[in-house]
This record gives structure tokens, C-alpha cells and sequence, in this order.
């Protein structure tokens, strides 16, 4: 997958959602991290097709998505907050998705995320978890070049969590948008990290994860940072730290810390910030 | 068998028991009462009651149910592979929805002596219809509903001023061949001072249906979504 943005701006009156956004990405799973309002969304609606830039251009796959005629077909998308005003129930959402020919992973999907077990309740009648489930089953079960998947397991239990987060980890042809650091590193091979509108990191899992620094986790959040870290970032019972691996693995071993990795994604954020 | 499908997801909640029922049940009462005091007051009382307000609810009750939000609409348009057959459904629905009433009122003016009413009155199906693809295609579940009510009521309403004032003289074509679009019920009132007789109003309505039906589709096809 080739997705290349150059200068791309999208406004909304005079607030712009993203400007000046430049990137090249060769990857098979692109994961667009960021705070609240940072611009991931409307990066993902212009990738999709669903809307236009008002300046600059993006491709994916030397192509405009905005201006394919097959983009519904080609390109699938899955919003965030899903919430479907439609009197129809589940089981009429698999028997359409059945019939339609691009879509022949259905019935896999439909007992791999559980849905099997609501089948007969209406859309509109859906938990914000179950309305998530659907929407991930109408844009993996169908053939597509390019999956865009916004918060894909914002609304879901841990395990159903993992289970999507599996199921995306082995498809080629994604972007997602998340603000799970863990979830990213777990499912993608390149990542961006927006900034109010504008892309302030990118790079591939070798960059993310940094030399020397690493993600802890304190046993107890409260009783403070054991000898021999220098915290960077705190979060809670969760730091990034400079330290050395020796050294970690011994207060591992002493029981101080609960558990160390090379800080990547959450790293990353926190800098960009 | 995709677009099947989507007619059969869109039939789906088209016709709310309750709401249908009772509409119907009013709309065919004032609809008999109105045509029997035709004889006595002319088809004043009829066109009002038809054309302002049972028609434009009707209208609206059967539009609002494809006047769907942005991130539905975005969701039915990856379930039906694109705009093609999410826009074929929606009319076919909308058109199989305004039938019964339309239908019902137009048979019954028809079988009350009434036969000048129902070629009119069928044309509200063809009308409507594209009057809320046109819409469906730029606007939202609650501006879309709002909008269609003042294209189907309000806008009439104005015609029925601006056909009846008396001493300015008939209506231009342009005038006459709006009024036909927005009002055909209430042209079949003025048809002897109308520069445009019956079969051409009704043709005219057809051809102003089938071209904001394209109108529909091509912006609707090109539609853009801030989800």
C-alpha cells in the first residue's frame, strides 16, 4: 500500500482540520495517532474518498481516492461512534452482505466477532459495542484494496478488542486511526502522529522503538519510581523512562517493577506533544 | 439481487402501524367530505385539505423515512457497493410508499365523480418522489423533512394566491408551467385560464420528475461526508 499526501489541507469555514500535511508511506498497516481534534478523522475521511481537500492532494496507490467512481467498492471505511438510525435488524445486515459479491468473508465474521449472538436485534436498538461489531463486519468482510478503520475498537470489551486487533494485524491494505498506543504497535508497521491538523512524527517500527527508553510498569503506582530511572513521561502506574536494561531486569527480578518493553508508540506521542 | 435487497432493507419501518393507519384513516375522511361540499362550494375545501396539508404530511412521513444521517447513509453505501443502488432503492420506496395514499384519494375522487382530480393527483408520486431524491441527496434527516414540508405545502399555498388574484390576468407559461410542478392539483381549479392545458401540465410534470430524478442521482453521487 502507497499512500502519499502532499501540502493537503481540509477547512471547515475558517477552522482547518488539517493543513500542510506532507507524507509518503509505502506499509501494509498505517495507524494515525493523536489527541482529540488533532485532525486523524479528517485525514481518514480525505483517504477514504469521502470527502475532498481543500488544498493539496492525497493518493493511495497512485490514485485520488476522492475521485475514484469505484471508491465504495474499493476503498471501505468504518466511522467512529457508530449509531445506526435504521428500523432493519442484524440478521437482514448478513443476509445482504450475503448476496453481495464483494463481500465473501461474512459467515467467518460473523461467528469470529460474535455477532451471531444478537442476530435478531434491530440496528437501531444496538449497544454502541454491538452497532462497532456491525460496522467492522460490513467493511472486513468485503473484498476491498483499502480498509480505513476510525477508533475500530473504541466501543468494545477487551477480548472482542484483541480479537479485531488479530483480525487487523494480518490484513494487508489498512489505515487506522486509534488512540490506543498498544493497540497501534500491535496492529500496524508504520505510524503518524497528528498535532492539531498537522503531522508532527512519522515512521516505521524501527524508529518507534527507541534505544534506551523504556515503557515501565510500577507495581504500585503510589509508592514511587525505584533507584536508577530518570522518568520522562508519567502515566500513572505507567512511565517511560531512560534507563539502562540491566538495571531494569534486576528490579524486575526484585520484584520493584512490574514489567518493562522498549517504550514505542506511547514514547512517541508523549514527545510529539 | 443487490437491489432487491436494498428495496426490501428500505421497505423496512416504511409504513410506522400507528402513524400510517390514523393518516390514512383522516386523509380519506377529509378527503370524502371535501368532495361530497364540491357540489355546494366548489373544490375549494378539497385542494386545501388535500394539497396543503394531507399530501405534504403524507409527503413527509414517507420521505423522512430515507432522509437518513450522514454516517447511515455512509454505511448503506458500503453495504450496497456505492450510490447506484442505495439511490435506486430510496426512490423505489419513497414512489411505492406515496401509492396508497395518493392512490386511495385519487381512486376515491374518481369513484365520487371527481375524474378531472385523478391524473393530478397521481402526479404527486412521480413529483414527490423526486422532490425528495433531490433533497435526500444535499440534506440531512431533520432539514431535509422540513424543507420538503415547505416545497410541498407552503410553496402551493403561494400558488393558490398567486393563480387566484382577479384582474391582473392569466399567469404567464413560465408561471403556469411552475404552478403545475408545485401544484398540479390546484391547476385542474384554474385549467380554463391557463396558458397550458391539462395533458401538457401533465407532461411537463413527468419530464420536470424524470430530470430532477438525474438531478438526484448526479449529486448524490457526488455527495461528500464529514463523518
Amino acid at each position: 500500500m502507497r499512500v502519499e499526501a502532499a501540502n493537503l489541507g481540509v477547512n471547515y469555514g475558517s477552522v482547518w482540520g488539517i493543513r500542510e500535511v506532507t507524507f509518503k508511506v509505502k506499509a501494509q498497516r498505517l495507524a494515525v495517532v493523536g489527541h482529540n481534534g488533532s485532525g486523524k478523522t479528517t485525514l481518514l475521511s480525505v483517504l477514504s474518498g469521502l470527502r475532498k481537500p481543500t488544498e493539496g492532494k492525497a493518493e493511495v496507490n497512485g490514485l485520488e481516492p476522492y475521485r475514484r467512481s469505484d471508491k465504495w467498492v474499493a476503498i471501505r471505511y468504518s466511522f467512529e461512534k457508530p449509531q445506526f438510525s435504521v428500523p432493519v435488524k442484524v440478521r437482514d445486515l448478513v443476509e445482504t452482505l450475503r448476496v453481495n459479491p464483494n463481500c465473501p468473508k461474512v459467515d467467518d465474521l460473523v461467528e469470529a466477532l460474535g455477532i451471531s449472538g444478537f442476530l435478531d436485534h434491530r440496528l437501531d436498538g444496538l449497544s454502541s459495542g454491538q452497532a462497532q461489531l456491525c460496522n467492522l463486519l460490513m467493511a472486513l468482510s468485503c473484498d476491498a484494496e483499502l480498509v480505513i478503520l476510525d477508533e475500530p475498537t473504541a466501543h468494545l470489551d477487551s477480548y472482542r478488542a484483541g480479537l479485531v486487533d488479530d483480525i487487523l494485524s494480518k490484513r494487508r491494505g489498512l489505515i487506522m486511526a486509534t488512540h490506543d498506543p498498544e493497540e497501534g504497535e500491535a496492529v500496524a508497521d508504520h505510524f503518524i502522529i497528528m498535532k492539531e491538523g498537522r503531522l508532527v512524527w512519522q515512521g516505521g517500527r524501527r524508529e518507534l522503538f527507541a534505544d534506551g527508553v523504556y515503557e515501565i510498569t510500577l507495581v504500585d503506582g503510589t509508592s514511587g519510581v525505584p533507584p536508577g530511572i530518570e522518568v520522562v513521561h508519567s502515566f500513572g502506574a505507567i512511565v517511560i523512562a531512560r534507563a539502562e536494561e540491566e538495571t531494569l531486569s534486576e528490579l524486575f527480578r526484585r520484584g520493584l517493577i512490574a514489567g518493562f518493553k522498549r517504550a514505542g508508540l506511547r514514547y512517541a506521542y508523549a514527545e510529539s506533544r | 439481487m443487490l437491489t432487491r435487497k436494498a428495496v426490501k432493507w428500505y421497505l423496512r419501518g416504511l409504513f410506522p402501524p400507528a402513524a400510517t393507519t390514523v393518516l390514512l384513516l383522516l386523509m380519506l375522511l377529509a378527503a370524502d367530505s371535501s368532495l361530497n361540499a364540491i357540489k355546494t362550494d366548489g373544490p375549494s375545501q378539497f385542494i386545501a385539505l388535500m394539497e396543503y396539508i394531507f399530501f405534504p404530511v403524507y409527503g413527509v412521513l414517507v420521505g423522512s423515512h430515507v432522509f437518513r444521517d450522514s454516517r447511515t447513509t455512509i454505511f448503506e453505501l458500503g453495504i450496497f457497493n456505492g450510490p447506484k443502488t442505495v439511490f435506486l432503492a430510496r426512490a423505489l420506496i419513497v414512489a411505492i410508499g406515496l401509492l396508497p395514499g395518493m392512490g386511495s384519494v385519487a381512486l376515491l375522487a374518481w369513484w365520487k365523480g371527481h375524474p378531472e382530480f385523478l391524473v393530478p393527483i397521481l402526479l404527486k408520486v412521480p413529483l414527490y418522489t423526486a422532490f425528495i431524491a433531490v433533497l435526500a441527496a444535499y440534506l440531512d434527516s431533520l432539514a431535509g423533512t422540513l424543507t420538503l414540508f415547505i416545497i410541498t405545502s407552503a410553496v402551493p399555498m403561494s400558488f393558490s394566491v398567486l393563480l387566484g388574484r382577479s384582474g391582473s390576468g392569466p399567469p404567464d407559461a413560465l408561471m403556469t408551467s411552475i404552478a403545475y410542478v408545485f401544484s398540479p392539483v390546484l391547476c385542474v381549479r384554474y385549467r380554463g385560464l391557463l396558458p397550458i392545458d391539462g395533458i401538457h401540465g401533465a407532461a411537463l410534470d413527468l419530464a420536470v420528475s424524470a430530470l430532477l430524478l438525474l438531478w438526484g442521482y448526479w449529486a448524490f453521487s457526488r455527495r461528500e461526508f464529514s463523518p
